[in-house]
């Protein structure tokens, strides 16, 4: 795994980046990077539990609704205010995740997967039938961005509202895995079997890197609820559980970013070329064909390894310059 | 309870439990000796129907069209298996399952590009129109052909897999492929047999339901997930388990849509979630 | 002081019996060799004994506590150790990341981590990723890691399988060392490994103990001569 300070130092200077973006006052860029730092909260969520710990989820999209239907619920329902709503969201998804976690978590990782699956869509199925909570298939509007405590109906304001939850939860999630914590995570998903007899238990990594995998996408799913202002049941279909999968591929899985840049790809795709590329989905189709075929380390891993490339290749100067640079 | 309308529910559910034995077999089939998890397997059910649209069109004779776009459907998944999936048999499952949800994307996107955005939909053919009365209550000539069909393909499966040649070689690699390398049996004709036989019953499937019930885009992300559940139900590798069990969720999904249409999709999946979770290897499972 | 004490323990595969009703004591601070035949059962005891597998009758007593039902991580907690045959490490982990994650479960400070890599000679690799070191090396990564997990009673899978003549010497000698402060348990082939280190020699063949004692004894024992030199 890619850990060293260069992660936070690129995550700060595209902390910096974002930061200017409202500057160009352009709705549709606010928009756009908006939704990419939403989206890569939930690739990164996701590759905590797929590129780190080795588990493959196809219900992930049940955290994101969970957080974003408690929001909006509790937002229409309780107290109208958005940064409430958004820690009530987030909390909702702890006892989604101990209860799912304990009942799936104790089975091989292709039952997992398929668990999962079943699970996720089980959670799909609720929010169709109980049109009186959730409103079917119509989903639930009016989900306010002025609140009691705070106001973010600007966009520049909710923009920064999602940038500092973007900033903050991308650093600390980086910390989590450099910490004691986060080596078990990675020793699971490097040698599962050999845990027990280095003193500790799978079951027990495997749930708390549930439990905080299902936070962070709550998190995106909370905050996707607050600035679209409506949710529809079809953030809990499968196919959307797959979607952070492809972004996580994209960028490569084994790179603490990689999900981030495999976001930013994904907009890029999904929402400038299907203006002019219909078929953008077979695109992303043959990506991911190309990607497991041929570069399993994604596009990060292409620009890691052209970085080495470039560095063999230049002189002494740039190996000098970049040697404390231990990617 | 109302019999008539409880015996209308029954063969509803049949006949969906017989498309969802056309969808699975092939999946378990596939899964048993390749140990893949093809994603793109109900993708290609669709493509099924959408041949037999175009079959039908051109050549007018449904049962001549429904074996072009089978023996079509198979040749596809053959294409698949040879070109791409090959190249990932040693690779860790989840990049497998990658791999043909990949395939999956492009199959559906595909036929998008040829055959429109929009679902299509074929009428049945005049000698297969009407009903016969049972007690009161009429069932279509059509759902009758489709339970019917759905036996044969079990029987012939079953007869095959257990009585044949080829049968024995599949069951050799399933159980254990080394062995069967020793024993000169070559897996990789078996491996791709194997990929024909599933994806071409896949293929039947589609055709038939064309005739039932449109086939557009977006079926195959639907009946993927009641594939799955029948296949994981049943635990993955048993041939007569997955007909019983294909059969069982059609009929107690129909059932539940009728009786409980407030929560029917969620007693199919609840189950799902509960047989697994109490046996993990699925209720006439190996592993 | 008898450290472990392992009573009627038997595991079948089927109709297949690996371990038939096994039982020995292990003494604090002695060095047993357990060897046998290829398929004789010595893994499997290690498997049964390190809870890898669970045994189908009998107990086994750590220091006057009855693990037999407990799960392996805690049984590691407690203090017993094995390394495997086949060395089983976390491949995209560093040295020093592997053996940190054992010393979490022990408490083992940094410092001793260190320790540990210099008296192996490992220093210089501490941030290497192990899948991308040499055979010879992996296998004292495995040895690190159990030292790391501060064992109570070590129990070592092969440990020279593979090794080059010099390597094998040094390891007989670390072992030698170990052996005043851990108690120790080496299954073995190389009988060059099990004569210059053993205390005590168990034997198994076909899932029984067919001889027990010191090395003289062993290597002059009728039957043991029978299974290994097929003579008689």
């Amino acid at each position: 795994m890619v850990i060293r300070d260069v992660n936070l130092a690129l995550i700060i200077a595209l902390a910096a980046l974002l930061l200017l973006v409202p500057l160009t006052g352009d709705r549709f860029y606010i928009y756009i990077t908006s939704l990419f730092m939403i989206y890569s909260l939930f690739a990164l969520s996701y590759n905590l539990l797929f590129g780190y710990a080795g588990l493959l989820s196809f219900g992930h999209a049940m955290f994101f609704a969970v957080g974003a239907y408690t929001t909006a619920l509790f937002t229409l329902k309780v107290l109208r205010d958005p940064l409430v709503g958004l820690v009530v969201g987030v909390l909702s998804s702890i006892p989604v995740a101990l209860v799912v976690g304990f009942l799936t978590l104790r089975h091989t990782r292709v039952y997992f997967a398929i668990l999962t699956l079943a699970f996720g869509m089980l959670v799909y199925a609720l929010l169709v039938k109980w049109r009186s909570v959730t409103g079917g298939t119509d989903g639930l509007i009016g989900i306010p961005k002025r609140g009691v405590v705070i106001d973010i109906s600007s966009p520049t304001a909710y923009y920064l509202f999602i940038l500092t939850f973007f900033t903050i939860t991308t650093i600390g999630l980086y910390l989590f895995i450099k910490s004691r914590w986060g080596l078990l995570v990675r020793a699971l998903g490097a040698n599962e079997d050999r845990l027990p007899f280095t003193g500790r238990s799978p079951l027990f990594i495997r749930l708390y890197t549930f439990l905080v995998s299902g936070l962070t996408a709550s998190l995106s799913g909370s905050l996707y609820a607050i600035f679209m202002g409506v949710v529809t049941p079809d953030i809990a279909y499968w196919t959307f559980s797959a979607e952070p999968l492809v972004m996580t591929l994209l960028g490569g899985a084994s790179y603490y970013l990689g999900p981030v840049l495999g976001a930013f790809i994904f907009i890029i795709l999904t929402t400038i070329l299907a203006r002019y590329a219909e078929y953008w989905l077979l695109l992303l189709g043959l990506a991911v064909i190309a990607i497991v075929i041929g570069f399993r380390g994604g596009l990060g891993g292409m620009l890691v390894s052209t970085f080495y490339i470039v560095r063999e290749r230049s002189g002494v100067w740039i190996r000098w310059r970049y040697s404390r640079l231990k990617i | 309870m109302d019999l008539d309308a409880f015996l209308v529910q029954l063969i509803v559910g049949l006949y969906k439990g017989s498309f969802y034995w056309l969808l699975a077999v092939g999946l378990t089939l596939i899964f048993g000796v390749t140990r893949i998890i093809n994603f793109a397997h109900a993708a290609f059910f669709v493509t099924g129907g959408y041949l037999m649209y175009t079959f039908y069109n051109y050549t007018g004779s449904f049962i001549l069209s429904l074996v072009l776009s089978s023996i079509t459907t198979g040749l596809l998944g053959v294409l698949s298996e040879v070109i791409l999936i090959r190249r990932v048999y040693r690779l860790e499952p989840i990049y497998q399952l990658l791999l043909t949800f990949g395939i999956a994307l492009v199959v559906n996107e595909l036929q998008k590009i040829l055959w429109g955005k929009f679902p299509k939909y074929l009428s049945i053919p005049d000698y297969l129109k009407g009903y016969i009365s049972i007690g009161g209550v009429n069932i279509s000539y059509y759902s009758l052909t489709i339970i019917i069909l759905g036996f044969l393909v079990f029987l012939s499966v079953y007869a095959i897999i257990n009585m044949s040649l080829w049968g024995l070689r599949v069951r050799a690699v399933w159980r254990d492929r080394t062995m069967a390398q020793i024993l000169r049996i070559n897996p990789r004709a078996v491996y791709t047999s194997t990929f024909f036989l599933g994806t071409a019953l896949a293929g039947l499937g589609g055709s038939l339901m064309i005739a039932l019930h449109p086939v557009g885009p977006g079926l195959g992300d639907h009946l993927i997930i009641y594939a799955f559940i029948v296949v994981v139900i049943t635990g993955l590798g048993n041939i007569v388990g997955a007909y019983i069990t294909s059969l069982l969720i059609g009929v107690v999904s129909s059932l539940a849509t009728w009786l409980l249409p407030e929560v029917d999709v969620l007693i199919v999946y609840s189950i799902a979630a509960l047989v697994l979770l109490v046996r993990p290897e699925g209720l006439f499972g190996e592993r | 002081m008898e450290i472990l004490k392992v009573e009627n323990l038997s595991k079948s595969f089927g109709e297949f019996k690996a371990v038939d009703g096994v039982s020995f004591s292990l003494r604090e601070l002695e060095i047993t060799a357990l060897i046998g035949p290829n398929g004789a059962g010595k893994t499997t005891l290690v498997n049964l004994i390190s809870k890898k597998l669970k045994p189908d009758t009998g107990r086994i007593i750590f220091r006057g506590v009855d693990i037999t039902k407990l799960s392996p991580h805690s049984i590691t907690r407690l203090g017993i150790v094995r390394t495997f045959q086949v060395v089983s490490l976390f491949p995209t982990l560093t040295v020093y990341e592997n053996l940190k994650v054992a010393a979490l479960a022990s408490g083992t400070s940094t410092k001793e981590i260190e320790g540990i890599m210099s008296d192996l000679r490992l220093e210089k690799f501490k941030d290497t990723r192990v899948a991308q070191l040499p055979f010879g090396l992996q296998k004292l990564v495995e040895l690190g890691i159990a030292l790391a997990l501060k064992p109570k009673l070590l129990i070592l899978d092969e440990p020279a399988a593979g090794l080059t003549y010099e390597d094998r010497k040094s390891l007989i000698r670390m072992l030698k060392d170990m052996g005043k402060r851990i108690t120790l348990m080496v299954i073995e082939h190389d009988m060059e490994v099990v004569f210059g280190l053993a205390d005590r020699i168990i034997v198994m063949n076909k899932g029984k103990i067919i001889a027990d004692g010191k090395p003289e004894e062993i290597s002059s024992n009728k039957l043991v001569r029978e299974i290994y030199l097929g003579e008689g």
